[in-house]
């Protein structure tokens, strides 16, 4: 699998607060890398970084090939994307925006930026200033423009931002096709977990400057201690105690149709002789069920918990 | 440098857009200005002056003719007394007489040189204030004397006699200013010098000067502006009169002004006038009706104006090309093309030059079709300047893109400061205020004294002012200081020591805007 970006031991102090520790992965042509993590963890830096907009103090980013601090130009070459939001020239139009940017990759015709226009699904309000412009369409503008030049990796930070349940589907499809398509390899960070979880097939999480898993999207969903089941009961706080008397990790959990809830980590082999001993103590069950693990469960378990969006 | 120059199309199509707007409301606001103004101005300067001239000149008609009346009277009763018996009256009534024949002549004479001024300024739009406090005072010096009373006829015929050789020899002279006023060509002019020059004679040697002088003119003679005739002759006097201060003073002498007499100095425009004596044209910036100078006059004002604004305007933009790119973000969809940092920075640098040169250009070319329209299309004549150790002549077209360019440099110098700024601060508002405040400080600080002062303080607030700062701070020489040699072997600092200051100065600060455009991390 050819790696499109490389990134091995990236530092950043910004005022001697160091955000950025050691931080490597790598990203392959053809899949979509989601990047996630907290408030604050160092997820803009490091794309920032990747981006030339940020120098590291040390470590190596490679694109394509080219180091990005001595084939500079060569490496850009490769790159589009979007950083934090995208920053487009106000006072011109969406299309002419699209232009200036084309200008300076060669091979982008007028076709092409019609083509992607089409794509964004702004056919009809390229022509108009962006300042007219929602977030939602400077988003799809800015995406216009991160695969205007058909970039061999599409870095995309919160691109989902401002846009309208529909938009974040149409954008999921255009990322899928793309990736798939042209080949593309596609970085993606965001705090729409359920997006990632949908939209990508591996995923780091950065945690105060520090990757503290990479893995793909199925694998990370295991990564939660075992099976969960959630309990309908009468008395939440005895259905906890007796529960955790036995060995077991049980908390309450919201309750649901005027019913109580807990949930528990174990087998499922386990489960009459729990709900014996539930029914034996007195507890009213009147609710079983069996619940997968999600992408947020695990990053909630490597991280902790987090500022973090289902 | 293919990258260099896309992303300067790409800053030049910005940038034009950014600066079309105002531009085209500070032109609007100039030319509708600028226009009313000049017009009002001209039409009331030369109304006021031909209702007064003609007024005045009608007063004095009026007197000289009462004085007429009474001098008829008195004659009549003179001739009815003997001298010899009525001694006392006789006198008495001579004195009246002669007073009153002097009042008359001078009435007559100064009704003329009104009606003269009036007509003349009617016709070139123009007041010969100079010329006629002249003409005027010497009538007033030649008719105030202290006379002896009259005893006799003999010494009354010998007065009458006088006071008619001094009206004559008056009346001469407002003829001569007469072809001054109503436009005598240049050659009639020259040729009735030379006819004085030769019937008189000159005691003081000048007349070999004066001789040849003329000798030098009559080739021009016919190509001269009649307008400007009469400064040229003017010219030739002066020159004529430096010639012979050079022959008879030296070093030690102090001139007449108590300022010591440099021979050096005199050379110096000895050789000027030569020049322009020999080319037919005019030395210096005086303010004269329809003449290459007037018109030159209102063009460096207009470009001066002009020049102000291109400032504002430049520093505004050079303020503004970094930091406002960095406070919006825009900044980032530039970063992400796959450009060096100093590429970009090269592109926005190539673009301000660019739009700086076309803006000054723009003003250039403004200030020539106002001029045009005001005052009408016409030859600007030669600049004459010291050089080299010797006179040299410059079209004034050619002479003023020369000083744009001058102009440019220094005002690039404080557009690099801007963009140095922009760059290290992100913050446009220091960018801007800062350069503006470094020229435009000075006007600043008068108009806060003045407003202390009591003087009419919104004339501080006018953008023509000179450009002095702008050169002494940036060490740009101005067009002023290259022609006038005040820029040479005069000047405080070498050529050589403050062009080095200038490209050093240059090159700190688009070093410091560029290390700071390239180095700095974007968050």
């Amino acid at each position: 699998m050819e790696t499109v970006l490389e990134v091995k031991q990236l530092n950043k102090s910004f005022r001697n607060h160091h955000v950025i520790r050691d931080v490597s992965f790598e990203v392959y042509a053809g899949e979509v890398f989601g990047f996630l993590g907290p408030n604050g963890a160092g997820k803009t830096t490091t794309i920032k970084m990747i981006m030339g907009f940020v120098f590291p103090d040390s470590g190596e980013i490679t694109i394509c090939g080219h180091s990005l601090s001595k084939e500079y130009e060569a490496a850009m070459q490769c790159v589009g994307g979007i950083v934090e939001s995208p920053e487009l020239y106000k006072n011109l139009s969406g299309i002419v925006n699209l232009k200036m940017y084309g200008r300076l990759h060669p091979g982008v015709t007028d076709e092409r930026i019609s083509e992607v226009v089409r794509l964004v699904g702004m056919e009809n309000r390229a022509g108009e200033k962006v300042k007219k412009y929602s977030l939602g369409m400077k988003q799809r503008i800015g995406l216009a423009q991160g695969i205007l030049h058909k970039p061999k990796l599409l870095i995309l930070d919160e691109p989902t931002n401002g846009l309208d349940p529909a938009g974040i589907k149409e954008l999921r499809t255009i990322i899928r096709e793309t990736a798939a398509k042209e080949n593309t390899a596609v970085f993606v960070s965001s705090h729409l977990l359920s997006e990632m979880e949908q939209m990508c097939d591996r995923v780091a999480i950065i945690d105060n400057g520090v990757i503290i898993g990479e893995k793909r999207v199925d694998e990370l969903k295991t990564l939660g201690t075992g099976e969960r089941y959630d309990y309908g009961v009468s008395d939440a706080a005895a259905a906890i105690a007796l529960l955790n008397g036995l060995g077991l990790a049980a908390e309450r959990i919201d309750p649901r149709n005027g019913l109580e809830r807990i949930t528990v980590q174990t087998e499922g082999a386990r489960l009459p002789e729990l709900t014996y001993k539930l029914l034996t103590a007195g507890i009213g069950v009147y609710t079983v069920s069996r619940e997968e693990n999600t992408l947020e469960d695990a990053f909630i378990n490597l991280t902790g918990g987090g500022n973090i969006i289902a | 440098m293919r990258k260099v120059f896309l992303l300067y199309q790409n800053e030049m199509g910005k940038t034009v857009r950014k600066v079309s707007i105002l531009v085209a409301m500070i032109l609007m606001f100039v030319f509708i200005g600028g226009c009313a103004l000049t017009y009002k101005g001209v039409e009331s300067f030369t109304s006021y002056y031909w209702q007064d001239y003609g007024h005045v000149s009608d007063e004095f008609k009026k007197d000289a003719e009462a004085a007429e009346a009474e001098a008829v009277r008195l004659r009549a009763v003179l001739q009815t007394l003997d001298p010899e018996t009525d001694k006392d009256s006789f006198a008495e009534y001579a004195d009246q007489y002669l007073d009153n024949l002097t009042d008359q002549t001078r009435a007559q004479l100064l009704a003329r040189l009104y009606r003269t001024a009036a007509e003349a300024i009617t016709r070139r739009n123009y007041s010969y204030d100079s010329i006629f406090e002249t003409m005027n005072d010497r009538i007033y010096d030649t008719f105030y004397y202290n006379n002896a009373p009259v005893e006799t006829m003999e010494a009354l015929k010998a007065e009458e006699h006088r006071i008619v050789a001094d009206t004559n020899m008056l009346n001469a002279e407002l003829d001569q200013l007469e072809y001054v006023f109503l436009g005598a060509s240049f050659r009639e002019m020259l040729d009735r010098r030379q006819e004085l020059l030769e019937s008189s004679g000159t005691a003081d040697g000048s007349y070999a000067i004066y001789k040849e002088v003329y000798g030098w003119l009559d080739k021009y003679a016919d190509k001269v502006d009649v307008s400007a005739s009469d400064y040229i002759l003017a010219q030739a006097d002066n020159y004529v009169s430096n010639r012979m201060a050079l022959n008879a003073q030296t070093e030690d002498q102090p001139d007449q002004q108590g300022v010591s007499f440099s021979a050096e100095k005199l050379e110096k425009e000895i050789a000027l006038q030569e020049y322009a004596l020999k080319h037919g044209t005019v030395i210096g910036d005086a303010e004269r009706a329809n003449s290459p100078v007037q018109n030159r006059s209102i063009m460096n004002q207009l470009c001066n104006t002009g020049t102000y604004i291109v400032i504002a305007l430049v520093i505004m933009l050079a303020g503004s090309a970094i930091s406002s790119e960095m406070n919006n973000s825009s900044i980032k969809s530039l970063i992400i093309a796959p450009v060096r940092r100093g590429k970009i920075f090269a592109a926005k640098g190539l673009a301000l030059l660019t739009v700086q040169t076309a803006l000054l250009l723009f003003s250039y070319l403004l200030s020539l079709l106002f001029t045009g329209m005001l005052f009408g299309f016409r030859n600007f004549g030669t600049v004459v300047y010291y050089a080299f150790g010797a006179a040299h002549g410059m079209p004034y077209l050619a002479a003023a893109i020369l000083s744009m360019l001058l102009d440019g440099l220094a005002i690039g110098l404080f557009a690099a400061l801007a963009l140095a700024l922009s760059s290290l601060t992100h913050n446009t508002a220091v960018s801007v205020t800062l350069p503006l405040l470094g020229i435009f400080g000075g006007l600043l600080a008068e108009l806060i004294m003045l407003l202390g002062g009591g003087r009419p303080y919104i004339a501080a607030l006018l953008p023509i002012h000179n450009l002095a700062n702008l050169h002494r701070i940036t060490g740009v020489p101005s067009i002023f200081e290259v022609f006038n040699s005040e820029y040479g072997a005069d000047a405080a600092v070498t050529p050589l020591f403050s062009w080095i200051y200038v490209i050093l100065l240059l090159t700190a600060l688009v070093w410091c805007a560029y290390d700071a455009f390239c180095r700095k991390d974007i968050t």
